[in-house]
């Protein structure tokens, strides 16, 4: 009795969230409360294009060490990590890019600050070249405080995966 | 002098730390400018770009394994041109970023030439829609190892910067680090000179203010001498001292030269010398209450206060006073029945009283005299009552002062000094006692006084005051030695004492007194000596020389006319008896007298 109850909560818990329907842009794995695949045997969250979307956009125009001003739009990070119960500020969320690099963002304020995961720069989806699909991107013009070494290491380009510890 | 000394010094150490701190401040300017642009992040540009290549590689080289048929080879050309964006990226990131001073110009335009180059023409090769050739693959593979090599030169050259750089930055830090240090002493140095600054002015600013308070208390104290009349008195005391003194001299000798004649003169002439005794006597009586007040103001007059029966006192005053009030045409009455002890010193409280009652009798013009006392609540007052022509209110202040004489404007010498009221009051102010004076012209004048009721139980003698001992002219034979540097004092000593039937010794000086006790073959037993003496010599001392000289401890006397409050005091240490000028040889007599009883009995 007690264990099918236990196999019912876990099952409700892990496949919480709708799978992935188009190109799987972004893989929450680790220390999750949410999933929707399975991937080396360990429950994964995979978010395509409009699932990212369906958070609603938040978008600003800013300047970056790397780029000259354009509009971002994107996912706050913040509300993204919600969704599998993980936190930047409580829980140690590692972000790898396309390219092997990663870099924690325990350091990141994504409460105070719109930090966002971008997924469009002037209307258009980001490209490879210009650093997408996925970037976190911060609001540099609007806070200059955030202009640090540790935000511009955690403004992961080419974003692939989110790793909770 | 040595204040501006310090502050220059303070001020030049302070500008040093500021200019320092500025130097400091532009060091480490230049150092964070060194030490970002030197990078650990470039080295990860440069690893991260080198391991794009790389995958690069890796997915080229997997397509080159796969057969043309393969199934998954789209997905493979797929990974391809993505790992050539990626690598596209990285390019553009590192052309953005690091085109500076982290390595040789040379290395860093090889790498970007080479990198555009290549990315340039593989570019056509790129497009979905290209269908790659083993030898497009082969030229592909071997131009990235022609961009990796370059970026491993590249990385070489930053490792060289990046030791000249940490070098660079370490000379910079230890040059900090010393500035820092002088910064550091310099503050201390203007730190503690402000502080020892603070403290110094504020020790000044201390000494200062003590300073000036002493100055508007020794201000305030003179203003009100001035506004008291203090100072005068001061002024007419020392005066008063000083005239005394000289006056006194003669005087004495006058009293001692009328006292020897005596026996001497003719029947006829007696009258005369009668006449001339009393006019001394009188001029001596003057000198006693100037000599009273210098007392008075010296603060010589111990109180000693007792119980003791005020009754008898007045009682005995009034007997004494009685034959002077009735020579006068006065009668002087008594008032006051019940038994009255008082507490307070009776030998200056009957002062105060004889003096008023002979100011009634020489001045009020009174035919009545009236000495009460009873009992008011728990004081007895006493008064001083006389029918007399009264005093104008306006007037009552000044009877008090010194000098002061109504209804004497000729200052008729006979009628005194005015005197007796001055000493009344100091007397009174000594003792705490509230004098009253109540009259107006016509009525007569009132003095009263309240004292404090005593203790029968503790009385312990009635005090009796004295009239002077009438001498008793016996032959003592004991030798005396009167040392005075005036020749007629000398002179006239040595007659009354030889008319007292004592054996005199006059000299001058001790050495003199001893000359002559040793031609005499005399032992002196009592020395009589003038305080102030020639050659700054004082009669004490000379009584300790010839103690000294003779090795026996001499009773001694100092005679003087210095009245002055000051040589009072002084003189009332010395623990010698002290005689006054002028003495009249009665006087002389009863002193000589106890003393030499006195010593007898030791």
């Amino acid at each position: 009795m007690c264990g099918v109850f236990a196999v019912g909560l876990m099952l409700n818990v892990a496949w919480a969230l709708d799978p992935a329907q188009g190109e799987v842009l972004l893989v929450i794995d680790g220390n999750i409360s949410a999933s929707n695949a399975m991937r080396d045997g360990q429950p994964v969250a995979e978010f395509d294009l409009d699932m990212l979307k369906a958070f609603g956009s938040t978008s600003y125009t800013t300047s970056t060490p790397w780029t000259v001003t354009s509009t971002f739009a994107g996912v706050r990070l913040n509300e993204l990590l919600a969704v599998v119960g993980a936190d930047v500020e409580k829980n140690k969320v590692k972000a790898f890019g396309l390219d092997d690099y990663w870099y924690y963002l325990d350091s990141v304020e994504a409460t105070k600050y719109p930090v966002i995961v971008a997924y469009e720069k002037n209307g258009k989806p980001l490209s490879l070249r210009e650093l997408g699909p996925l970037w976190i991107t911060f609001p540099w013009d609007e806070y200059p405080e955030l202009l640090t070494a540790k935000n511009k290491a955690a403004s992961v380009w080419q974003l692939v995966r989110l790793n909770v510890q | 002098m040595a204040e501006r000394i310090l502050t220059f010094v303070l001020l030049i150490c302070a500008s040093l730390s500021v200019l320092v701190m500025w130097v400091v401040q532009s060091n480490i300017s230049t150092a964070r400018e060194t030490i970002t642009a030197d990078a650990p992040a470039a080295l990860n540009y440069l690893l991260q770009s080198d391991h794009n290549v790389d995958q690069f590689i890796d997915s080229i080289r997997e397509l080159q394994l796969a057969g043309t048929d393969d199934v998954s080879r789209a997905s493979m050309e797929l990974d391809v041109r993505n790992r050539f964006d990626v690598m596209w990226s990285s390019f553009y990131i590192f052309r953005m970023q690091f085109p500076m001073s982290t390595a040789s110009d040379v290395l860093t335009d090889d790498f970007i030439n080479n990198a555009e180059q290549f990315l340039k023409d593989a570019e056509p090769k790129m497009h979905p829609d290209h269908e790659y050739t083993s030898e497009d693959l082969s030229e592909l593979v071997k131009r990235s190892r022609s961009v990796s090599n370059a970026l491993k030169r590249l990385g070489h050259g930053y490792f060289i910067n990046a030791a000249e750089q940490t070098d660079a930055v370490e000379e910079q830090i230890s040059e900090l680090s010393g500035y820092m240090r002088i910064f550091i002493a310099l503050l201390m140095l203007t730190g503690g000179l402000g502080i020892g600054l603070l403290i110094r002015s504020n020790i000044r600013t201390n000494a200062l203010f003590h300073e000036a308070q002493s100055a508007r208390s020794e201000l305030a104290y003179t203003v009100d001498e001035l506004r008291s009349g203090r100072r005068e008195q001061k002024a007419k005391d020392s005066f008063i001292a000083s005239a005394s003194h000289d006056l006194r001299q003669p005087l004495h000798a006058l009293g001692l030269f009328l006292n020897s004649l005596k026996n001497e003169v003719k029947p006829s002439g007696r009258r005369a010398l009668s006449e001339a005794m009393e006019c001394a006597d009188a001029l001596n009586r003057l000198f006693n209450s100037m000599l009273d007040l210098s007392r008075l103001d010296a603060g010589v007059v111990a109180i000693e206060e007792e119980n003791f029966d005020l009754g008898e006192l007045l009682k005995n005053l009034h007997n004494q006073l009685k034959p002077s009030a009735s020579g006068h045409g006065i009668f002087l009455r008594l008032e006051g029945r019940e038994e009255a002890f008082a507490k307070t010193d009776p030998i200056l409280l009957s002062r105060i009283i004889r003096n008023l009652v002979e100011n009634a009798i020489a001045h009020s013009g009174a035919t009545n005299v009236t000495i009460e006392f009873r009992r008011v609540r728990d004081q007895f007052e006493i008064s001083v009552q006389d029918n007399g022509k009264g005093i104008d209110k306006k007037e009552h202040k000044a009877v008090f002062s010194e000098y002061y004489q109504i209804g004497n404007p000729e200052r008729d010498r006979s009628k005194g000094l005015g005197l007796g009221l001055s000493i009344v009051k100091r007397l009174s102010q000594l003792l705490d006692i509230d004098l009253k004076l109540r009259s107006s012209p016509g009525t007569g004048t009132r003095f009263s006084m309240t004292v404090p009721i005593g203790e029968a139980e503790a009385v312990q003698s009635i005090i009796i005051p004295s009239q002077p001992m009438k001498a008793e002219n016996r032959n003592y034979g004991a030798v005396i030695v009167v040392v005075d540097d005036d020749r007629s004092i000398r002179k006239a000593m040595g007659m009354t004492l030889d008319y007292l039937n004592y054996q005199s010794v006059c000299a001058e000086c001790t050495d003199e007194a001893l000359e002559l006790l040793a031609e005499r073959q005399l032992e002196p037993d009592l020395i009589i000596a003038d305080y102030r003496l020639r050659d700054h010599l004082t009669g004490d001392k000379v009584i300790q020389e010839l103690r000294a000289a003779i090795d026996r401890d001499i009773p001694g006397l100092i005679v003087t006319g210095d009245t002055s409050p000051q040589r009072v005091a002084e003189l009332a240490s010395t623990g010698i008896e002290i005689l006054h000028k002028p003495v009249e040889s009665d006087m002389l007599n009863a002193q000589i007298k106890e003393m030499l009883a006195a010593n007898e009995a030791a």
